[in-house]
């Protein structure tokens, strides 16, 4: 007999006994019960289970060690240089991060959000820093009005046509017609997301777009036509709504090779910097065509569109991180010092700079995007990278020495 | 009920920095759990092993502390069962999504929901090491020895001239200034075994979220 309907669910999970339709049942538990009756009923399980007989699997030395290693200082990864003496502690300690490894891979520790109101990382308690980007932009209207997203912490509810009407706050836009058929052609609104902004919108016909700092799309408040077509500065994340009948089109400024989409999810780069611009197709199928070429997309599928009309395909199939910034990480695969800076300048509104000569090491990981700019270059370079800032308003600079 | 004689023994050797002491007790839960767990982990064993790694983890980290628990048993059940529920949840969202086979987020929110284990040990070892690093000298001088010498208290005090109290108080501070440091970095490794009779609540995200802003909650940090 089981005390409580949740006791019943937990053994039938451990048991691997748990039929269709007791699954949700059992989500729904989990998420509606209260802590403390949830844990109650799994320790009564780990009682019912736990052994006190001698198991064949034992746990390995290792195990205990990496426990013990966390906070003894010597031996380290962190520090390479192992023939030093032990004593003159801290003097040895900045010796050896000076020389520690090029390059660490770290991957931002992601734990549940507990506190906004969390006491200060104590990088930030010391250093001259750059706060991190948010939602905002700016929403411009054919009849000249412009709206600061960022200022519209509530939500307001406009009707910026007949028949179209226009949900916003500072963080997302929604589209939606209020009558159907409206005579809405060639009406045009643009988001400019500013460098430091990202803004997230839902145009009329359910299409999502999650728009990266430094960008801009242009886009008709509702379609009417034969074709669903918006242009695109920048980057952009689309989940485009299927519609057979009407395909999606996205221009890209500066290029005539256009992306064909039926419905699907997909990210498209196309920063100046980047010369020519980049599409990652995360599910279903697009075409990208320009005079020269054209070529179909199939899923975990890259391509790379230069200037002159040639399209170049990167088959990634695993380990897609490009649209990962819409999920609010940097993400970074053996990249560069100058392509994570090129993505953190965007975000953190900083010029970049250099001095000495570039340094080789490349970086890989993922990084939380709410995170300063301090902290974020601790996560990747830890001290190895050196580099100055001057905060002020004017400048927004960052001076990588990358010498060491 | 109170902490058995076998584990009190064990525990007051920890508190004093005993690492042999630690391994014995972590053994020794683990051949009494893992069992379970595992079979429990089915659809990734490798998280019965994290579970338990995370609560010794934080017995190591508040050994300082760690007789002030009245019945250790109790108190680790607890902390595993809060690590085996947050497993729990997020097992039974993806099977159930899978099942209705919908939803553009899910692959993103899963991919949020999973933790990175094996990275967090590397940076919060980092942590730890910069916190050492900035330590006031006396601090910093008494945790060395104490850490990288093994020398037990007594040692240190005749060592440095000081008394056994003022050594036993300065590594107590040490630890509470890891742990605060691991705390202000992210990682609370603190909260189950402060709060024994409260417990630590994991936030989880609201279902079928969609906004940019629900993905906000799995930030790092401030």
């Amino acid at each position: 007999m089981h005390l409580n309907r949740i006791d019943y669910l937990l053994e039938r999970y451990y048991l691997q006994q748990l039929t269709e339709a007791e699954w949700p049942e059992l989500q729904h538990l989990l998420l509606q019960d209260d802590p403390e009756t949830l844990e109650q009923a799994f320790i009564r399980l780990m009682h019912k289970y736990d052994s006190d007989q001698e198991t064949s699997v034992t746990l390995e030395d290792a195990q205990i060690e990496r426990i013990l290693a966390i906070d003894k200082v010597s031996g380290t990864e962190i520090m390479v240089d192992r023939t030093m003496q032990r004593k003159s502690a801290l003097f040895q300690l900045r010796l050896r991060i000076v020389a520690a490894v090029a390059c660490i891979l770290i991957v931002c520790g992601i734990y549940w959000y507990q506190s906004q109101s969390a006491k200060p990382s104590f990088q930030q308690t010391f250093t001259a820093d750059f706060q991190p980007g948010h939602d905002g932009g700016m929403l411009s209207m054919p009849n000249g009005k412009i709206i600061q997203l960022d200022n519209s912490s509530n939500k307001r509810l406009l009707s910026v046509s007949a028949g179209v009407s226009l949900q916003y706050d500072s963080t997302q836009a929604v589209y939606s017609l209020s009558q159907p058929g409206a005579l809405t052609q060639n009406i045009y609104h643009t988001i400019e997301t500013p460098n430091g902004r990202r803004y997230h919108l839902t145009l009329s016909d359910g299409t999502q777009i999650w728009l990266n700092a430094g960008s801009r799309l242009r886009f008709p408040i509702a379609f009417d036509g034969s074709l669903r077509e918006v242009f695109l500065t920048g980057e952009a994340y689309f989940e485009v709504s299927k519609n057979p009948h009407r395909p999606f089109l996205v221009n890209i400024h500066n290029s005539d090779t256009k992306i064909e989409v039926l419905g699907t999810h997909f990210n498209v780069s196309s920063y100046p910097e980047d010369h020519g611009f980049i599409t990652t197709l995360l599910e279903g199928k697009v075409r990208i065509f320009s005079r020269q070429a054209e070529l179909i997309l199939r899923p975990g599928d890259r391509a790379i569109s230069h200037a002159d009309g040639s399209i170049q395909l990167k088959n990634m199939a695993i380990n897609n991180i490009d649209a990962d910034w819409k999920d609010n990480y940097f993400s970074f695969s053996d990249d560069n010092i100058e392509t994570v800076m090129l993505e953190l300048a965007r975000w953190y509104d900083i010029r970049v700079e250099y001095e000495g000569p570039k340094s080789t090491a490349t970086f890989s990981g993922k990084i939380g995007k709410k995170l300063s700019f301090a902290q974020v270059m601790e996560i990747i370079g830890g001290t190895d990278i050196k580099y100055s800032l001057d905060t002020a308003a004017t400048n927004r600079k960052v001076v990588i020495k990358t010498n060491y | 009920m109170e902490t058995s004689d076998k584990d009190r023994e064990l525990l007051l050797a920890i508190s004093a920095g005993d690492e042999k002491a630690f391994g014995h007790l972590y053994k020794n839960y683990y051949a009494k759990l893992i069992t379970f767990l595992k079979k429990f982990t089915y659809e990734d064993p490798s998280k019965a092993d994290d579970i338990l790694q995370e609560a010794f983890l934080r017995v190591w980290l508040y050994r300082d502390r760690i007789l002030e628990i009245d019945n250790f048993q109790a108190w680790l059940y607890k902390v595993v069962s809060t690590e085996s529920l947050t497993y729990l949840r997020k097992e039974v969202h993806a099977k159930n999504k899978v099942a209705r086979l919908k939803l553009q987020y899910d692959q993103a929110l899963l991919a949020n929901i999973d933790l990175p284990r094996a990275m967090e040990f590397d940076e919060i070892k980092k942590i730890v090491y910069q916190t050492v690093a900035n330590m006031p000298d006396q601090r910093r001088k008494i945790y060395l020895l104490s850490r990288e010498e093994h020398l037990n208290s007594k040692e240190i005090a005749s060592q440095l001239a000081i008394s056994t109290n003022t050594v036993h108080n300065t590594i107590s501070t040490a630890l509470k200034q890891i742990r605060q440091a691991l705390s202000d970095q992210g990682y609370p490794v603190s909260l189950g075994i402060l709060v024994l009779l409260k417990i630590f609540k994991k936030k989880i995200l609201p279902p079928n979220s969609s906004s940019f802003r629900n993905y906000i909650p799995i930030i790092k940090g401030k």
